[in-house]
């Protein structure tokens, strides 16, 4: 099985489950700006029981499991839970959408597009919101992502909304640190 | 001499890039590059290009691991293999997630 399978089975046990989705993390910024690595799939997914996820785990049937353990994120409180795909450390990971306003906007936001080897209809953010998360998480490897986002989508971003949730999270000087760092074209 | 010939490549002369501050306009010159080539992409395959670049890493780390504990055992590989990611992936990151007791959300198998 390829990881982007994995991926879309994944992505498929989630729509049977009527659970709807989001990916987020590194392949979204691969999507908006310049692509490398990732050894995981971030979803975002709007639970209303645990019932679904025990429905997801049933869906995605022996070799795939879920991690007994959740954890949180720190800055929004969001959920997460791991599935470990058979013989690949690469794991997918599923944050609960939360009530943390930028996460419900984003979600909102969110746009449809079809990658035939992951689903039909695949859900990913807008560039804008991927830069104002990469800036909030503000790691070395989210701020080079938000820098690399920007230099790619140039003037088609809207950087007003940027500007206004990066003030609402207190991120203007990371913002503007990596405008000073992306060169002129 | 390739550092000079891909400076020219860039638009950047190698007289440049010898000077105080010049390696600061190869790099920029690079990313400038870099950006152009992603704008040129299809989404779709740089998204996918993700899982590739991540299967040719795979590839290469699972060599080391099989040199640094000096078996090509499949399991102990692989046993390996999980150990260094599960690491990778706790150092990367960091404070962001706790587990439901406080505890760090990555347990690093012993």
């Amino acid at each position: 099985m390829t990881l982007e399978q994995a991926a879309g089975l994944v992505l498929g046990a989630l729509d049977d489950a009527g659970v709807a989705h989001m990916l987020v993390g590194g392949l979204t910024s691969n999507y908006y700006g310049i692509p490398r690595a990732t050894q995981d799939v971030d979803v975002v997914v709007q639970l209303t029981g645990r019932q679904q996820l025990t429905r997801v785990a049933d869906s995605l049937g022996d070799g795939f499991t879920i991690d007994a353990q959740v954890s949180f994120e720190t800055i929004t409180g969001n959920a997460r839970y791991v599935i470990r795909l058979p013989a690949t450390p690469f794991v997918v990971e599923l944050f609960v959408l939360g009530e943390d306003p930028f996460q419900q906007e984003r979600f909102r936001r969110r746009v449809s597009i079809a990658i035939p080897q992951i689903g039909e209809h695949v859900y990913l953010p807008t560039p804008e919101d991927v830069v104002v998360q990469k800036i909030r998480w503000g790691r070395p490897k989210d701020l080079e992502d938000a820098k690399d986002v920007m230099a790619v989508q140039g003037e088609a971003l809207d950087m007003e909304y940027i500007k206004v949730w990066c003030t609402r999270h207190d991120t203007q000087q990371r913002l503007r640190a990596i405008l000073d760092q992306i060169p002129p074209a | 001499m390739a550092d000079r010939d891909g400076a020219i490549l860039l638009g950047v002369s190698p007289s440049e890039s010898d000077h105080p501050g010049g390696i600061a306009r190869v790099a920029d010159a690079i990313y400038r590059d870099k950006v152009r080539r992603a704008r040129a992409q299809d989404p779709v395959r740089k998204l996918l290009d993700g899982f590739a670049l991540f299967e040719s890493g795979l590839a290469l780390t699972t060599l080391d691991v099989a040199r640094a504990i000096g078996t090509s055992d499949d399991a102990a590989v692989r046993e390996a293999l999980h150990r260094r990611f599960e690491r990778v992936r706790q150092v990367r990151e960091g404070a962001l997630y706790r587990a439901v007791d406080g505890s760090p959300a990555v347990r690093v198998r012993a």
